[in-house]
This record gives structure tokens, C-alpha cells and sequence, in this order.
């Protein structure tokens, strides 16, 4: 079998953030890989690490307060943080896009949305001032509006097509990458389909990668090859769709699944993961997800959990899957 | 636009009426005969009689309103009891001083200021930022006189370099513009300031970045604009006082300007004086005003949608 090839591979970063509170290890030693032309979900609740993830990528971790104190991003075999901040500027918006979470807040008001569109592609091409309009049009086009709207100001667009507009902005320059931090989560549910869609179809035409951050499993079944799940920074399963799904390992992932309500069971009770995120200024020592476990043991609270290797593509932090350490799932798993 | 800028400018006449309505009952209250002030202590009773009744003191406050106001309708001020001129030509001969010293004074407020607020916002807690922040606080509380004084030993009684009053030629302009912009320099910085350290926090912003827009880009294109708002009212505001007359500045540099002739009208009990400039002030401050609001509609596409 030939040599799989990375677009971004993420090895042992760690952020932490100094404010007033503390510290706050926002990132405790993620380790990710895309393959080319695949799509990585990345998932987790509020406050796991994923928009900060996202953002190191590009380097826009505000600094200060925010410091990535280890780890390499290696974009394309060449370590981002070997390079200046006028290469930086090179590979933002070229190589890696990003699409925002809010697309109410994410389009400069005071801008038409056709020079915002321009202005990536002026940045990045060698186009003149006219010709980059008349692309920015194309790809408004492209993503269903009509170019001759490129004049108007983003408050003269509903939600659904400011995200739009986005998409367009992210695409325009054909990055090999392309970073979705919750694009459909600000959007009416039938709109979030036609934006998946579209979004589906773009990757698709252009063989661009993608980073999808979400908390929706729903949007993960539909357009992700591999998942990972995110805890309190860490990375606690990978897998492939398939992995995740259906030999769904680490407890917190089965709570994801077990908090999600089932049209075919409806008498069955919805079982909600006890507790809250850890406050990230004050981890809990041992395994973050203990205090939340409900197979918690005594080591669970002293010993870190390392990633084992259940498959090829199956990996796994629990204390479970180790070798002698008698914590058990309860017989559910072998 | 028009439709809104010509609405604007109607608006103008009940602003005049209430302002001379107020001025004319808060002047008719004041103490003091005007007769006896224009023809001296000397002058036989009879004399001060006479003139009272020519100028129409006698009548009741609100006929000698209602006078006035027929008069205003034909565009005349008034005559000044004290120097028997039209009020008119009086404010005619001084505006001109006080839009000139307003105008550049202002002009070195914005030229310095914008830049200093755009530096503390972009370098927070820096020690650039401490300093023009200071800065900025002893500027707001220094007073006008005192510095102009203080300039005024400086360089002219000790350095020589500027005159020290009057209005002839450039060099007269640089100490009274330099009194009159610090205090408002003050306050645009801070306004700036405050403005620029929301925008940057904003999520276009982020987007800006990652779309691989340079550091400088960022700040000057797009969040400066977005900054802008606050910045221009704070900009329109001292603008419009200061062509009200900045008196202690214009009476430190002997400025031939409307400040030192309204304290003097005043002083005098001229009404016709007093009243031509507080009109000519609220006009001056409803033009800057609009403008100001204009400017909005410039900068921000939200805003314009909303004239109609």
C-alpha cells in the first residue's frame, strides 16, 4: 500500500492561555492528522479545545494572552512555526481557509461583500483590482448568489447567505485545507443542509481537505471520513466513521451518543452525561473525564491515560484499554 | 438623502426660535439698565427716558420678542447698543478669526490624536500606551489659559519664536492652535482609543487575518473604519463648541474672534449682540451636527439605509 499522504499533521500541542483566573491549558497534547482530500471531524463540547486547535493552525492564537507552549504543525512537510509571520500571511487564506462559526459577526460591515471576497483573491493572485471582482462574482455565483449582489453590504444578507459568502471567501483561493469551526451551527436546520451540501460539493470539485469542527454527530455521520473526540484538550478517540459509530470505545464518546434522543426508542430516558467541563484553570489530576465517569476507579484519578491502539484507525485514552490497570466497562467491551 | 438632508435643515427654525426665545427672557432677567449703561452714569433721567423708549425697552418682554423675531424674518440681527452698528457686519468682521483658529486647531487635534489612540489600542499596556495615556489625562486637565500662558513665556517672551496675540499671518496661529487642540486631542485619543480596542476584538477582524491580510492592513482598513463612529461624534461635538468661541484662549492670544465679543456683550447688557451670536452659534453647531450625521452615512452602509 503507497504511503499515505498528510495535508496537516498535528503532533503534541499544547496552548495555554494566561489570564487574571490562572492558567488555562486550553490544550494538552493533541495529536491530528488529515489525509489528503479527507475530512477529519473534530468533536466535543464548548471549551474542549476546538476553535483554539483550529486557530494554531493558522497561527492566530491571540498572543498574549494565548501561548502554544509545545508542538509542531507540520503544513505540507515544512513546520508552521519555523516560518515568519510574512510567510504566515502567504498560507492564510491560500492554503489553509477558515470558515467562522457566526456569520452574523464574521463579514466586516462596513465592506462590500464582493471586495471582501476581492480581497482574498487580490492577496493571494496575481489579479488586478477589476479582474479579482469579476472572479469574487463567479464565485458568488458559484455559491448560489447572484453576482450582481457583490455590491451590497453583509447586512443586506440573510444568515444562510453571509455564510454563504464565507464559504465563498474560504474556497476562492483553493486551499488544501479548509477549517469549518461549526459553519452550520448559527443557521436555521433547513438551511444548515443546503450549506453542508454546498460545502460537500466545493471540497469535492476542488480536492480540497478539511477540518470539520462540530458538537452535531449528526453533521459527522453525514459529511466526515474520520472523528476525533475532543475532551479538555486532549484527544480522547480517533477513529474512522465506521469506529466511532459502531465500536464506539472511550465513555465519553458513548455519553455523546447516549445524551442523543432516539426516534425509534422514544419511551427510552435520555442519558446525559453527568456533571460539567472541567474548569480549565484547575484540570482534575489523572484522567480529565474521571470526575464525569461512571466506570471511574480508584487509578483513574492518579494515571494519565495513554492513546491505545485498539485497530489500524482506532485509537483510544482510557485507562480501560490498558494492559493491568483493572479498570473495566462493565463487560460492555473486551 | 437630499430628502433627509433638506428634513435636517427645516429643523433649523425651531431650534432658532427655542434658543432666541430662552436667550432673550434669560437676558431680559438679568439685572441692569441698558439705557443707563449706553449713555453713562452722567446722563440726565430725561436722556436715559428718551433712548428707552426709542429703543423699546418700556414694552412688555414678550412684544419686544415678537419684534425682534419680524426683524430676524427679514434676515436683520439688530443694531448693538453699544457700538450703534448691525450686529450683522460685527459678526461677519470676527467669525472669520474664530473659524480659522477652530479649524486648525481641531485639524492638529485630529492629525495627532487618531494616530496616538490607533498605537495604545493596537500596543494595549504598552509602554507606549501608558504614555499617551497619561498624556492624554494631563491634557484633558490642564486648562486652556494655563497653558496658553505657559506657552506664551516659552516661546514667546523667552525663545522669541512666535508672537505672543494678534492675528497676522501663520506664525500667530501655531500657540493659540496648539492651546486649543491639546484639550481636545485629549479626549479624541481616549474616544479612539476605547473605539479601536472593541473593533479589534470583533470576529471580522479574525476573518480579516485569516484570510492572510497583513498586520498594518488590518488596523487601517478594516478596523479603522468600523472605529470610526464614535470618533467622528466625539470630533463634531468639540468642533462645534469651539466655533461657539473659545473665550479664555481667544482673551490669552488677544484672537480677534466671537469669544471675547460675546463676553463683552454680555458684559454690556447688548442683547442684540448676544442674541445675533448664540443664532449664529446654534446654526454653526445644527451644520456641524449634520455633517457629523452625514458622515455616518459615509462610513457606515447600516446607517445610510436608514436615511431616507
Amino acid at each position: 500500500m503507497a504511503e499515505k499522504q498528510y495535508c496537516i499533521d498535528i503532533k503534541d500541542l499544547a496552548v495555554k492561555f494566561t489570564t487574571m483566573d490562572g492558567v488555562v491549558h486550553a490544550i494538552n497534547g493533541v495529536d491530528l492528522k488529515i489525509e489528503k482530500g479527507k475530512t477529519l471531524g473534530l468533536v466535543g463540547e464548548t471549551g474542549a479545545g476546538k476553535t483554539t486547535t483550529a486557530l494554531s493552525i493558522l497561527r492566530l492564537i491571540p498572543n498574549p494572552p494565548g501561548e502554544i507552549t509545545s508542538g509542531t504543525i507540520v503544513l505540507e512537510e515544512k513546520n508552521i512555526f519555523e516560518y515568519t509571520e510574512k510567510e504566515m500571511e502567504a498560507i492564510r487564506g491560500k492554503q489553509v481557509s477558515m470558515i467562522f462559526q457566526d456569520p452574523m459577526t464574521s463579514l466586516n460591515p462596513v465592506m462590500t461583500v464582493g471586495d471582501q471576497i476581492a480581497e482574498v483573491i487580490q492577496l493571494h493572485e496575481n489579479v488586478d483590482a477589476k479582474g479579482a471582482l469579476e472572479k469574487a462574482k463567479e464565485m458568488l455565483e458559484m455559491v448560489g448568489i447572484p453576482g450582481n449582489r457583490a455590491g451590497e453590504y453583509p447586512h443586506q444578507f440573510s444568515g444562510g447567505m453571509k455564510q454563504r459568502v464565507i464559504i465563498a471567501m474560504a474556497l476562492v483561493c483553493n486551499p488544501h485545507l479548509l477549517i469549518a469551526d461549526e459553519p452550520t451551527t448559527a443557521l436555521d436546520v433547513t438551511i444548515q443542509a443546503q450549506v453542508l451540501d454546498l460545502m460537500q460539493k466545493l471540497k469535492e470539485k476542488y480536492g480540497t481537505s478539511m477540518l470539520m469542527i462540530t458538537h452535531d454527530l449528526g453533521i459527522v455521520a453525514e459529511v466526515c471520513d474520520e472523528v476525533s473526540i475532543m475532551y479538555a484538550g486532549r484527544i480522547v478517540e480517533h477513529g474512522t466513521l465506521e469506529d466511532i459509530f459502531n465500536r464506539t470505545s472511550h465513555p465519553y464518546t458513548e455519553g455523546l451518543f447516549g445524551s442523543l434522543p432516539n426516534i425509534e426508542k422514544r419511551e427510552e430516558e435520555l442519558k446525559p452525561i453527568p456533571g460539567l467541563m472541567p474548569d480549565p484553570t484547575n484540570l482534575p489530576a489523572g484522567c480529565p473525564f474521571h470526575p464525569r465517569c461512571v466506570y471511574c476507579q480508584e487509578i483513574c484519578k492518579s494515571r494519565v491515560p495513554a492513546q491505545t491502539h485498539l485497530s489500524d484507525t482506532h485509537t483510544v485514552a482510557c485507562l480501560a484499554y490498558e494492559e493491568g490497570t483493572g479498570v473495566s466497562l462493565g463487560g460492555k467491551h473486551s | 438623502m437630499h430628502k433627509y438632508v433638506i428634513k435636517r435643515l427645516l429643523m433649523l427654525i425651531p431650534v432658532i426660535v427655542g434658543v432666541s426665545f430662552l436667550v432673550f427672557f434669560i437676558m431680559s432677567l438679568a439685572p441692569g439698565d441698558t439705557a443707563r449703561m449706553i449713555l453713562g452714569d452722567d446722563a440726565p433721567i430725561e436722556a436715559v427716558e428718551a433712548l428707552r423708549e426709542e429703543l423699546g425697552l418700556n414694552d412688555p418682554v414678550l412684544v419686544r420678542y415678537a419684534h425682534y423675531m419680524l426683524d430676524l424674518l427679514h434676515g436683520d440681527l439688530g443694531t448693538s447698543y453699544k457700538s450703534n452698528r448691525p450686529v450683522f457686519s460685527e459678526i461677519a468682521a470676527r467669525f472669520p478669526a474664530t473659524f480659522r483658529l477652530s479649524f486648525w486647531g481641531m485639524l492638529f487635534a485630529v492629525a495627532l490624536s487618531i494616530p496616538i489612540g490607533i498605537i495604545s489600542a493596537t500596543r494595549q499596556y504598552s509602554i507606549a500606551d501608558s504614555i499617551s495615556m497619561v498624556l492624554a489625562l494631563l491634557g484633558v486637565a490642564t486648562p486652556n489659559f494655563w497653558l496658553g500662558l505657559m506657552l506664551i513665556i516659552a516661546f514667546s517672551l523667552n525663545l522669541r519664536w512666535f508672537p505672543s496675540g494678534g492675528a497676522e499671518g501663520w506664525k500667530s496661529l501655531v500657540l493659540p492652535v496648539i492651546t486649543l487642540g491639546t484639550g481636545c486631542m485629549a479626549n479624541i485619543t481616549r474616544t479612539t482609543r476605547s473605539s479601536m480596542l472593541e473593533v479589534i476584538r470583533q470576529d471580522y477582524i479574525r476573518t480579516a487575518k485569516a484570510k492572510g491580510v497583513s498586520h498594518s492592513k488590518v488596523i487601517n482598513k478594516h478596523a479603522l473604519k468600523n472605529a470610526l463612529i464614535p470618533v467622528v461624534t466625539v470630533i463634531g461635538l468639540q468642533f462645534g463648541a469651539l466655533l461657539g468661541g473659545a473665550v479664555l484662549t481667544e482673551a490669552v492670544f488677544a484672537w480677534p474672534g466671537l469669544g471675547t465679543y460675546l463676553v463683552n456683550s454680555i458684559k454690556a447688557k447688548d442683547t442684540p449682540a448676544v442674541l445675533g451670536c448664540v443664532i449664529i452659534f446654534s446654526i454653526c453647531f445644527s451644520i456641524v451636527n449634520l455633517g457629523v450625521d452625514l458622515l455616518y452615512a459615509y462610513i457606515d452602509p447600516r446607517i445610510k439605509s436608514k436615511y431616507k
